[in-house]
Parts: C-alpha cells; sequence; structure tokens
C-alpha cells in the first residue's frame, strides 16, 4: 500500500512519515514543496517528492499513485492567502488522486469552542475556524471526485519528535508536576503511532468514511501520559495539585464569574491612591479602637494577599487545563499502549545518514 | 493539623506581622494575644478578633498552645523561656536571640532543638537562597570579601520603641539591632567556624552604639583555620547610605539589597557598569509576610517532624558569638 504525506516536512508529518516508513508492507511517500524542506527526512533514509501539490498538474506527478493521501499541510502567511492555498491544496490533491484512492484530512480538536482552558469561555479560534472550513472542503471534494474521505481531529499530539513530549519530559524530569485532579482527567493526547494505525486500517478498508476525533486508544489521562514517560525518562513521577484547581473554577458558572470580577472591580477602586486617601483622611476622626481595627484588617488581608502569592503553584502545563472531549471514535484501532510496548512508536533516527536522492514521480515512479 | 499559637507581646512587630500573618495561615490558629500591658493586648487581640489573655493567667494559658511567640525585649525573656520549656511549649524568639554566649547557651539548653527557633527571617529571602546557590555551587571560586552597608539616617522611628533606650531591657544599639540581620545573612551562606577581629569603630550615645562599622576575617574551620574571608561592614543612623551585602569573588563581585524584594547583581570584578540581574527563582520569599509565614511554617514543621528548621535557634551561635565579642572590644576601647 503506498500512503502519501502532504506536509511531510511539518513536526507531524515527519514522524507520521518516518513511522510508515518502517512498517511492513507500506510505501511511505513524502511529498514536500522543495529539498530544503524535505532535508531531515532524506538524512534519515526516506525518499521524497518534491512539487506543489496545490498545482493541479504537479499533483498528479505526486499523488497520482497514491492508495490513501494523508494531508497534513496547513498553509501559513496572510489569512486570505493561507485560507486559499489551503482550498487549492484539497481541490488538488482530490483531483489527482487516483480511482479508488482513499483520502485523509487531518484537523484538530480546536474546531469545538470548548477546546479552550476550563474556567475559560467557550470561544473559537482563527485555526479551528480554518481547519473547520478545510474539513468541509475536503468532504465536498471528495464526494463531488467519488473518493472515500474521513477527517480526522487530532488532539496534542505526542511521540518522540513532538513538542509537547520534550515538554513533558522536562516536567517529569525537574520536579514535581503539578496538574489537576492528580492527573486523572482525560489528556486529549494522540499519539503518532495511533494515528499511523489508523492510516494503516483506514487503508485496509476496516474503517467508515466520516469526521472522527483521533484520540491515543483507549484515551489516555494525563497520569497515563505523564508516567508513560517518567518511566521511560527512568525517574519517578512526583505530582502536585494547584493551589486554584481550574475545573473548580469553571463549575463557578457566570453568576460566581461576575461576582469575582465584581469583587475585584471595587477592591481596585478602593485600594486606587485617591480613594485611599480619602479614606486615610476621615478615618482620622474615627475612635482609636476602629482605626487600630481598620489598621489591623488592612494588615490581615494583605499578609492573605502575600501568602496567597507564595503559595500559588499554577498548573505546569495549559494542556492540564482543558477539558476532555467527548470523542467519536475510530472502530478498529489497536490500543496505544500495546503499539508502544511492540517498539512501533519508536522513530528510527540515523545518526550521519547520506541524503536519500528523489522518488521519481509518477507515472515514471 | 492546626497549630495553637500564643503571642506574647502586643509591640509594633506582633501587630503589624506576625499576627496578621498567623491570622491569615490555615496551618495556625492565634490562641491568645499577653502583653505586660493588659489594655494594650486586649486592644490588639480585639483588632485581630483573637482571645486575650490577662498577663496574670499566662501561665494557665500556656498550656493551651502548641508554640508562642516570644516578642518582647530580650532583657525580661529568660523567666518566660524558662515557663516555656517547663510546660512544653515550643517558641519562636524574635531576634536577637542573646546577648552573650552565656545567655545562649542557657536559652538553647531549655529545649530540644527543633522546639526553638530565632526570627532570622532573611534567610527565607530569594536572594539568600540564590547567593547560597551560587556559593554552594562555586560560579565564581571562594569569595574572598563581603562588605555590608546598611542603615539610614534616622529621621523617624514610626513606632514607640523606646525599650531601644532602656539598657535593663538589653536594648542594644545597632549592631544589635539591625546589624545582626545582615551579619547574620552572610555567617548563615558562608557557614564559617571562627572569627578574628582586625578593627572595629562604634559610635556611641550613651550606652546605644549608633553606628559601628569594622573589619572581621571569618575563617571556614575552628580555632582560625583555613583561608579566612574578610568581612567590612557599616550600619548607621546617623548616615544615608545604601543598603547592600555585596560579596566578592576573584573574578566578579555579587551584590544584593537587604530588602525582601532584591534581586541578586552579578558585576565584573572592576566593572563601572550596571551589573546583570537574576531573575528572582530560588523558591525563597519576597516580601515580609511571606518571610514571616515561611518563617512560622519552618517552626510548625519541625515541630511535627522532630527536624530542626533553618531558624533554628541553635544556628544564631555564630552571629551570637561575633556581636557579643564586637561590643566587648568595643567596651575595652572605649
Amino acid at each position: 500500500m503506498k500512503i502519501a504525506v502532504l506536509g511531510a516536512n511539518g513536526q507531524v508529518g515527519a514522524e507520521v512519515s518516518l513511522l510508515l516508513s518502517r512498517t511492513a508492507g507500506i510505501e511511505v511517500v513524502p511529498v514536500c514543496r522543495n529539498r530544503s524542506g524535505s532535508a531531515f527526512l532524506r538524512a534519515h533514509g526516506l525518499r521524497c517528492r518534491h512539487g506543489l501539490a496545490a498545482d493541479p498538474v504537479e499533483a498528479r506527478g505526486l499523488l497520482g499513485d497514491c492508495d490513501v493521501i494523508a494531508n497534513f499541510a496547513l498553509a501559513l502567511g496572510r489569512p486570505r492567502e493561507a485560507r486559499e492555498a489551503n482550498r487549492r491544496l484539497i481541490e488538488a490533491a482530490a483531483a489527482a488522486a487516483k480511482p479508488g484512492s482513499r483520502i485523509v484530512f487531518f484537523s484538530t480538536l480546536a474546531v469545538y469552542n470548548d477546546f479552550v482552558e476550563a474556567g475559560t469561555p467557550p470561544a473559537s479560534t482563527a485555526y479551528g475556524k480554518e481547519k473547520l472550513r478545510g474539513e468541509r472542503e475536503a468532504m465536498r471534494a471528495g464526494r463531488r471526485l467519488g473518493h472515500e474521505t474521513w477527517v480526522l481531529r487530532l488532539g496534542h499530539v505526542y511521540g518522540q519528535l513532538q513538542g509537547i513530549r520534550a515538554q513533558m519530559r522536562n516536567l517529569v524530569c525537574s520536579g514535581p508536576v503539578v496538574v489537576p485532579r492528580g492527573g486523572s482527567l482525560g489528556s486529549n493526547v494522540t499519539h503518532t503511532v495511533t494515528i499511523v494505525d489508523a492510516l494503516l486500517k483506514i487503508g485496509q478498508g476496516k474503517e467508515n468514511p466520516g469526521v472522527y476525533d483521533l484520540l491515543s486508544f483507549p484515551s489516555w489521562s494525563w497520569n497515563d501520559v505523564l508516567l508513560h514517560e517518567a518511566r521511560t525518562a527512568g525517574v519517578d513521577l512526583q505530582r502536585a495539585s494547584p493551589d486554584t484547581d481550574p475545573f473548580d473554577s469553571a463549575r463557578m458558572g457566570v453568576t460566581g464569574r461576575v461576582r469575582q470580577e465584581l469583587r475585584r472591580r471595587v477592591g481596585a477602586l478602593l485600594g486606587s491612591p485617591r480613594v485611599r486617601e480619602i479614606g486615610l483622611t476621615w478615618i482620622a476622626y474615627l475612635p482609636e479602637a476602629i482605626n487600630l481595627q481598620l489598621q489591623s484588617r488592612h494588615f490581615r488581608r494583605r499578609a492573605v494577599s502575600d501568602i496567597a502569592r507564595l503559595n500559588h503553584r499554577p498548573v505546569s502545563h495549559q494542556a492540564f487545563g482543558i477539558p476532555p472531549v467527548n470523542a467519536t471514535e475510530l472502530v478498529s484501532l489497536t490500543p496505544t499502549m500495546e503499539l508502544l510496548l511492540n517498539g512501533k512508536g519508536d522513530v528510527p533516527l540515523l545518526e550521519g545518514g547520506a541524503f536519500q536522492p528523489d522518488l521519481p514521480l509518477y507515472p515514471n515512479a | 493539623m492546626v497549630a495553637s499559637v500564643g503571642v506574647i507581646g502586643a509591640g509594633v512587630i506582633s501587630r503589624t506581622v506576625h499576627l496578621p500573618v498567623l491570622t491569615a495561615m490555615t496551618e495556625a490558629r492565634v490562641a491568645w494575644v499577653a502583653d505586660a500591658n493588659d489594655a494594650q493586648a486586649a486592644a490588639v487581640a480585639a483588632a485581630f478578633d483573637v482571645p486575650h489573655a490577662p498577663i496574670a493567667t499566662l501561665t494557665s494559658a500556656l498550656g493551651t498552645c502548641d508554640a508562642v511567640l516570644l516578642a518582647i525585649p530580650i532583657g525580661v525573656r529568660a523567666a518566660y523561656l524558662q515557663e516555656l520549656a517547663r510546660q512544653n511549649v515550643a517558641v519562636l524568639v524574635e531576634k536577637p536571640f542573646a546577648r552573650n554566649r552565656r545567655e545562649f547557651d542557657e536559652n538553647i539548653a531549655l529545649f530540644p532543638e527543633h522546639r526553638i527557633a530565632c526570627g532570622f527571617m532573611r534567610r527565607a529571602y530569594d536572594s539568600t537562597l540564590q547567593m547560597q546557590r551560587i556559593l554552594r555551587e562555586g560560579w565564581f571560586g571562594q569569595p574572598l570579601r563581603v562588605r555590608i552597608s546598611e542603615g539610614g539616617r534616622t529621621t523617624r522611628t514610626g513606632a514607640d520603641r523606646s525599650y531601644f533606650d532602656d539598657p535593663a531591657a538589653g536594648g542594644g544599639g545597632i549592631l544589635l539591632e539591625l546589624g545582626c540581620h545582615a551579619l547574620d545573612v552572610v555567617l548563615y551562606l558562608l557557614a564559617t567556624e571562627d572569627h578574628e577581629i582586625v578593627s572595629q569603630r562604634m559610635i556611641l550615645d550613651g550606652h546605644a552604639d549608633r553606628k559601628a562599622e569594622a573589619e572581621v576575617l571569618l575563617y571556614p574551620g575552628s580555632g582560625r583555620g583555613g583561608q579566612p574571608v574578610v568581612l567590612n561592614y557599616v550600619f548607621s543612623w546617623l548616615d544615608s547610605q545604601e543598603n547592600y551585602i555585596d560579596f566578592e569573588f576573584p573574578t566578579a563581585r555579587v551584590r544584593f539589597g537587604t530588602q525582601p524584594d532584591a534581586t541578586v547583581l552579578v558585576y565584573g570584578k572592576s566593572s563601572a557598569a550596571k551589573g546583570l540581574e537574576f531573575l528572582p527563582s530560588a523558591g525563597g520569599v519576597s516580601t515580609t509576610n511571606q518571610a514571616f509565614y515561611r518563617e512560622w511554617r519552618w517552626l510548625l514543621e519541625g515541630l511535627a517532624t522532630g527536624v530542626p528548621s533553618p531558624v533554628a535557634a541553635r544556628t544564631c551561635l555564630r552571629v551570637t558569638s561575633l556581636v557579643e565579642d564586637l561590643y566587648a572590644v568595643a567596651r575595652q576601647s572605649a
């Protein structure tokens, strides 16, 4: 089975390409716009195709012989320019794909408005909106051109080459990890090994086309993620609770948040220099006992605030505060841990390897 | 566990820092406030909404406490310490801990090491912890010299500290009341064993010193063993001056202020340029309230674990000993 990877020079595309390259029965076709982009992959033993996949003519040579087209690409630049580039890429890829080939468009859980930190009002992001638009265009193009199409929404992508994995490694190696609820909540983590598994199962015809959330299977808690990372790093996992649980404040609701904001504003007003000066003038007219009491309260409030600042223990990573999504999952996935224990997540990196030559374009391949 | 804490002394330090901090702590509750001046204690207790213990009932009140703050002049503490020890109540003593080695030994002998602490809260400052790391990890090698400058022209006192002028109450001059803090930080950081006073000068106002300066050699080993670090200090209530502690190394100088939020600055050895500033990061405190909170946490944790805290009174021997010797030399030369 021949699997093309669009956006193969990206963080996720590169790792998926490397993992696919060591999968029996799979021929991976990493697609990059230029040789600068593909240098890392070529240095680690992969042959790549180069060209503009958004161009209908070039797309044919890049993708025309592939059974599965995995689209990880996301154009950057000015918003209008990027949107147009993403649209052209989706269209051209679907048009260039051979009959019967399957198309997988990789999206993100950020398409959900509540994929934000607990306690933060639900809101869409420009990134999420752009991906959502891409999802619709991919499904439309697939229908129009007769290709089965999947949309897979990824969470925090986790794997040997992924940034979040390096961050977790640092956290477990540098003392207590401050994580809400002892890490028992779902992590929304998607291991790259599960992305590869999903592509294989789709290529083998074991999944129905449609829109899915792709998380590690079964879904990993933060505790699973951190324990796995600590075990790999050879350290004991130390956990601590944040001084304020973001999921508690999320339960406060709109009224609670309004009340809290009101209290903050009144406090700021009373603490303003002008109001304070007026207050000090008038307090002098009050009896000494009340003066003493007011001053003591002021000192105590200041102590409470200082101690709270000293004990402030924010969560160690922003992702810990995002609530788990209620995922719509593929049905044939192999458990992520099983794949990892079988070494399927190990990225084969070569030291000092020679740059591989280009992979010939279709129909010369 | 919430510890029950009694407060003896309703003066300015109790009222402005200890009581606000203790009443803000979740780990402690104030059992009562007592003072030789009952009316003052009652007013302060009412202001903080905590019980007042009349001084006449203090002996029985002690039994209700896990720990006591002793924030009264040094000259009148002995009887309280003996009673606290007799009733097995732990104590945090405001600095200075003792005026001489004899008094130090007498106080220390009364309590297990983890049950008596002294309020040298500057040990908890972030700048102190950063300097401790620089020294421990030998970033710039062994220090050659330490300079301390602290004080300021006294133009206001802010609070009634008239016991400063009362030799019987143990009120001392600037060295005992202010200088002991910075000296304690330096001795705590260097962990030296012995000292030799090379020169010293005090400007006395009756019995109290208003300005003190000296050069002292601090030896890493006992019996004046090892390569000494030179200490120069000026403490003054007569001059306007910068407040800092400056460590000189073979290749660099490291300086920090004496306030809780002071940052650590590193200078080239002879550079006149502004130093490079370290961000606070050592896990220390940056306000006075936080420093006193940390001090109380240390003592209370020590009570639970039996482990002496970083402010265990026994660790004040070096500064007690140095201050006693400095005053002795001053008296001889007066």
